[in-house]
């Protein structure tokens, strides 16, 4: 077997960013939820700094991809993985993004009058944080059973999401001062849903770098009991 | 339909709209002597499109073209086992002409060979005068229409008289392949033909392969796996094991060949892994 050296350090170098750029996605999401619980404005206000650098790492690994394909010409696995991490890295600068909104949401909320436990939104938080997470594991073990587990995650969320935005218009019609805060914090819960959606995208993008297909919302494969969630 | 001589005329007067020719490979094998080079090889050519044959030096790739025209046996001791049909009849059948049969199946190689004594103009028409005599209206318009077949018309209407090995190496190639045009052939075997070029022709080659393939059944051998994916529709994977005998790994569809190959060797073969 012939070890393609130089291909297989930009490879490394790319993986690494692409994970040091998840974890910083997650990050913001659990600083965005940490200053909205606890009304911390100037933490709020560093998750929507900061996230110019995760847009910046995104530009810098799809730098180093744009080089990676000019000059290594990756074929099968290799350009499925350098196809993959394109993908993965447009998505978790996506989550950011909602993370960032959900800081500017906070901002907005400051000393406006708020529902009890934010009327469920930090276990929603919780939920599509662990999926970001196990997504990002699914892709370094490469592990296409995790991957479709994350995939199916996504259904629960949508059904807290639903169950949040019922809970929030609750607020709303019983008391007309929770109008404005509760309409803040149902777009907290459709940024955290979205977060979601593209945690469910990142899982997909892991099965197409195993697999060479593209699996579609509906074929994945049922339920195996050990991997349900 | 036989490849027996007085067929062949019928054959190259159909017009072209009724074109579309493909062979199919069962079982062959190939051997230089008592040493079998080549085993077992079964795929499907399909008509009017490309199919490249790839693989690492000595896996066996050459051998396979030759045998689709019967070039094979011209070496010494070299022969062949199994089957090569084409549209349904076998090539090496009993009765079947071997100069016929490298008439429906032309073949440009790897060097472009222009016979260096020859105008352009003669050179295209080289393989018809072996075959009898042309009026010279005949022949103009088959050499127009070779020529611009080859995308070399332009280049070289105005020096028809000069000397073949007088132009560049890229246009002496695409000289060839009008050489090979002008006989009519239904299937053209192209034997590594770009990669005695520079970029730029290589390049015009390729293009022309692109338009060839509406006309003609096309089969490349190439070791340049990039040229193979952007010409190609369809690739074939062969690699010679320990016994240094070529064999078929993997043939299909170009595009999931390079994206998802099925075997773990071709991905290891064209990723660059192969050692």
């Amino acid at each position: 077997m012939i070890r393609r050296s130089s291909l297989e350090r930009q490879l490394r170098e790319t993986r690494a960013s692409l994970l040091e750029m998840g974890s910083l996605a997650e990050r913001a999401i659990s600083r965005a939820m940490q200053a909205l619980a606890v009304g911390d404005l100037a933490l709020a206000q560093s998750v929507i700094d900061d996230d110019q650098g995760i847009n910046r790492l995104r530009y810098q690994i799809e730098g180093q991809c744009d080089v990676l394909i000019a000059t290594q010409q990756p074929m099968a696995g290799d350009l499925r993985e350098v196809v993959t991490t394109l993908s993965l890295v447009s998505e978790l600068e996506r989550i950011a993004d909602h993370a960032k909104g959900i800081a500017r949401l906070t901002l907005r909320l400051d000393r406006l009058p708020r529902p009890t436990d934010l009327a469920g939104l930090p276990t929603l938080a919780d939920e599509v944080r662990q999926s970001v997470r196990r997504a990002l594991d699914a892709y370094v073990t490469r592990d296409t059973e995790l991957a479709y587990a994350v995939v199916r995650q996504d259904d629960a969320i949508d059904h807290r999401y639903q169950a949040i935005f019922e809970a929030l218009i609750q607020f709303m019609a019983a008391d007309p001062a929770m109008l404005t805060p509760a309409t803040y914090l149902l777009w907290v819960a459709h940024n955290l849903e979205r977060i979601g959606d593209r945690a469910t995208n990142l899982a997909e993008r892991v099965v197409f770098l195993v697999t060479g297909k593209l699996m579609e919302r509906e074929s994945q494969p049922a339920a195996n009991p050990s991997t349900a969630v | 339909m036989s490849l027996a001589k007085p067929m062949v005329a019928e054959r190259l007067e159909r017009p072209v709209s009724s074109r579309g020719h493909s062979m199919q490979i069962r079982g062959l094998s190939a051997y230089y002597g008592a040493k079998k080079a080549v085993d077992g090889i079964t795929m499907d050519i399909p008509a009017n499109h490309i199919t490249a044959l790839i693989g690492p030096s000595g896996c066996g790739k050459s051998t396979v073209i030759r045998c689709l025209n019967r070039m094979h046996e011209v070496v010494r001791g070299a022969r062949a086992e199994g089957e090569v049909l084409l549209d349904g009849e076998n090539i090496y059948g009993p009765g079947i002409d071997p100069v016929q049969v490298r008439r429906l199946i032309g073949m440009v190689f790897q060097k472009p060979n222009p016979f260096p004594m020859m105008s352009v103009y003669d050179n295209v028409i080289a393989g018809l005068k072996l075959n009898g005599r042309l009026d010279k209206r005949e022949a103009d318009a088959i050499v127009e229409r070779s020529l611009r077949q080859a995308a070399l018309w332009d280049e070289v209407k105005d020096k028809l008289q000069a000397s073949g090995a007088a132009l560049s190496g890229g246009q002496q190639q695409r000289l060839c392949i009008a050489r090979t045009l002008a006989v009519e052939p239904e299937v053209i075997l192209m034997d590594e033909p770009a990669s005695a070029l520079d970029p730029i022709s290589t390049l015009k080659i390729e293009d022309l392969m692109q338009e060839l393939r509406e006309r003609y059944t096309i089969v490349v051998v190439t070791h340049n796996m990039q040229q193979a994916a952007r010409v190609s529709d369809f690739t074939a994977f062969m690699l010679a094991g320990d016994d240094r005998v070529g064999r078929l790994v993997e043939v299909g569809p170009t595009d999931e060949m390079f994206t998802r190959p099925t075997e773990k060797r071709t991905e290891d073969y064209i990723t660059g892994r192969f050692g």
